[in-house]
């Protein structure tokens, strides 16, 4: 391990071209994340034909700085002007705004940046400890638990990125059944080509997520006519002057604060397809219930900015953990990193760390770096920010398509992959007019073939369906799908429903039972905690009728 | 009807041309799960959701119509003529992207994509003798330095068409 962890840290720190892509990337990131409407994952999306030439290490180098440069470039539209310059950063603006307003800038700005590093750097700490354990968990999986990890996979983005469970759930089927499409890889067979050449070719995965979400974001920016002939923002260039060692003694003096919202940005990140456009407001929740002045939030308070943006940036760790220990991604960004792995005939999973050791540890190096890059470069960035904020939108609009053109095009230098471009373009903008999210779909095409390899490898084993809810970690996974089926129900709930008073508990209690049956004394030390934390939650509201 | 019913409609649709595509598939045996037990399984769940999805939004229309007044009625049908324009530029751009990539073998990724580029930000922009030479600029600036970062430094063959050669 330590012989990887040199050789990845000479291929990055000894590789000027690499140190250069990574400071490239993560000023490309701060600028796209800073836009408002132009997000992370199109920046990491036109960043993605530049690395088809690169090195593996370099090319994942490059999409991690973008990565760590968006997510925390959101705070400077979100604090300037009051738009967040991402939906990451949404709740930064609450408070930074304000706090702007109030005339303190500087120490807004600082404030954000430096929660943006601390968050990052506890999410890589995490990531190179418990990445590696995950994987091993991993290792454990057969085929019907890894099933069922992508059920579960797909129930959770769908649970949590839709208001409406049926379009959620239709999303994720259209998304699989787009993956079947060509040539199956079990028995070369082709499927759904309707007997013409170019579909039984099938469709490539980047050309469909580019297309996918490029256009309905693009066009969804520009459907009303006067906004699309003024630019994004009028931001009006105003000097800053950062005050930074102000905000650090600041931070350090809410440590608790930061490291609640790192955690929730972490745990938030390894969900699949759940990114920091929940973990921000999520953490802003909770350090507003947690502060002793809850009153004061929206006014311009510290942890009001603290909160959010060392949530947004732990979730790219986080993010960065599922994807490099069982390949499932994270979020858009890390299924486009997948996608650009596989151009190199990587594909991340459970041994992914153990067979490619020095790019595995080259990708914790490089997102510790990208944190530390960032920080250095938000001055510069804040300037050009500014200045690119004046484009107009039917300009940025026009060359940003078409730059989607030339990368889908030289990924397989083939023309039918522009055709897979526009026909997801219009599908996605079609989907997200008529209230569809799109990323149960993106999962979808990412984890379709899978999905049916995994099944496929389970059924060739034994034809005992029984065995994907009766293994411990098959059955963990479907009880977990049911739980994130159930949730955005809890959600809606009312406080005295029964389902809003039981169903943590309850969940708690069944997802421990799996534990239970795992052949190791710490997992059931688990479940005996996660027992033990139900009955004092059941004991907790089962208190609160009466003192009500 | 609201939107979702047709949606759903069109699902159904959609699920009945893709199960019947998919009894054509190949029935091969090598042991191994059949290439078609997965899609048609998919195609399934696909025809489920869409008939739950019908059923929903009939309850809710029923819902609405009963609820609603005259008035409403009279605001919506007003709302969904003039509702239309912010699916101009939407169009816009489809058609043109389309264009681009049906001339692709005729005018080439260069030519192509600048023309792309200048009729988007000229149709979506504001027209005026001032803005026109600006985006043709742009477009010709933004786009050919992209080709030749392709082109030269990444050694991509782009589809040349056949007014402008380099390979």
């Amino acid at each position: 391990m330590t012989d990887a962890i040199i050789l990845a840290a000479q291929s990055i720190f000894l590789d000027p071209v690499t140190l250069g892509l990574i400071a490239l990337g993560t000023f490309s990131g701060l600028i796209a994340g800073s836009i408002p409407g132009f997000t992370i994952a199109m920046g990491v999306i036109l960043v993605l034909p530049f690395t088809f030439g690169l090195s593996p290490i370099q090319g994942v180098a490059t999409m991690i700085g973008v990565f760590v440069g968006g997510l925390s470039g959101g705070l400077l539209s979100g604090m300037l002007i009051g738009i967040p310059g991402t939906p990451s950063s949404v709740a930064t603006t609450f408070d930074g705004f304000p706090m702007v307003r109030s005339g303190r800038a500087g120490f807004a700005l600082a404030l954000g940046l430096w929660s943006s590093f601390f968050g990052g750097i506890i999410s890589a700490i995490l990531l190179v400890t418990l990445a590696p354990q995950l994987a091993f968990l991993g290792l454990e999986f057969g085929p019907w638990d890894y099933f069922m990890l992508i059920v579960f996979a797909l129930t959770i983005a769908v649970s949590l990125s839709s208001q409406n469970m049926l379009k959620g759930l239709t999303a994720g089927i259209l998304g699989l059944i787009a993956a079947t499409v060509g040539e199956d890889e079990i028995n070369g067979v082709a499927r759904f080509s309707f007997d013409t050449e170019a579909l039984r070719q099938g469709f490539a995965f980047l050309p469909v997520l580019i297309g996918l979400f490029a256009f309905s974001q693009l066009l969804s920016d520009v459907e009303d006519r006067t906004k699309a002939k003024s630019s994004m923002m009028n931001a009006e260039g105003e000097s800053v002057r950062i005050e930074h060692l102000r905000a650090i003694r600041e931070i350090f003096s809410r440590w608790i604060n930061l490291v609640r919202s790192s955690l929730i940005g972490v745990f938030v990140g390894i969900l699949p397809a759940a990114g920091g456009s929940i973990s921000n407001i999520l953490a802003y929740d909770q350090a507003q219930k947690a502060s002793k002045v809850p009153e004061q939030f929206g006014k311009g308070v510290s942890d009001g900015i603290i909160a959010p943006e060392a949530a947004n940036n732990a979730t790219a760790g986080g993010a960065l953990m599922m994807m490099m220990a069982l390949g499932i991604p994270g979020d858009i960004v890390t299924a486009v990193m997948i996608g650009a792995l596989m151009i190199h005939d990587i594909v991340p999973g459970p041994t992914f760390i153990q067979d490619k050791p020095v790019l595995a540890y080259g990708v914790f190096i490089a997102f510790f770096f990208a944190n530390f890059v960032m920080v250095f470069m938000m001055s510069g960035a804040l300037r050009v920010f500014l200045k690119v904020a004046r484009v107009r939108l039917n300009i940025l609009v026009a060359v940003i398509l078409a730059y989607c053109a030339f990368g889908v095009f030289a990924l397989h230098n083939i023309g039918f992959d522009l055709w897979v471009l526009f026909g997801f373009g219009i599908v996605g903008y079609i989907m997200k007019k008529l209230g569809f999210p799109l990323a149960p779909m993106i999962l979808g095409v990412v984890l379709g073939k899978l999905a049916e390899i995994n099944l496929s490898r389970a059924l060739a084993i034994s034809d005992d369906i029984m065995l994907f809810v009766s293994r411990p970690w098959s059955l963990f996974f479907f009880l977990l799908a049911i739980v994130s089926v159930i949730f955005p129900f809890f959600q809606q709930a009312r406080d005295e429903s029964l389902l809003k008073r039981f169903f943590v508990p309850l969940s708690l209690v069944v997802l421990a039972l799996p534990l239970f049956v795992m052949d190791s004394y710490t997992r059931m030390a688990v479940g005996i905690l996660m027992i033990v934390f139900a009955a004092w939650q059941l004991r907790k509201k089962s208190f609160v009728p009466q003192n009500g | 009807m609201n939107r979702d019913f047709w949606t759903s409609l069109f699902l159904i649709f959609l699920s009945f041309v893709l199960y019947r595509e998919s009894t054509f598939i190949e029935d091969v045996d090598y042991g191994s799960m059949k290439a078609d037990v997965w899609p048609t399984f998919l195609v399934m769940l696909l025809i489920v959701l869409s008939i739950s999805m019908l059923v929903k939004s009939l309850m809710e229309y029923r819902q609405a119509t009963q609820s609603s007044t005259q008035d409403n009625e009279n605001a919506e049908q007003t709302d969904s003529v003039t509702g239309w324009t912010w699916l101009i530029n939407p169009m816009i751009v489809f058609v043109l992207f389309f264009l681009f990539l049906i001339t692709l073998d005729y005018l080439g990724m260069l030519i192509g994509g600048i023309f792309f580029a200048f009729m988007t930000m000229t149709l979506l922009g504001q027209i005026s003798w001032r803005t026109v030479p600006i985006y043709f600029a742009i477009s010709v600036i933004s786009i050919s330095g992209m080709w030749a970062i392709f082109t030269f430094g990444l050694r991509v063959m782009l589809p040349e068409g056949v007014l402008f050669t380099v390979w």
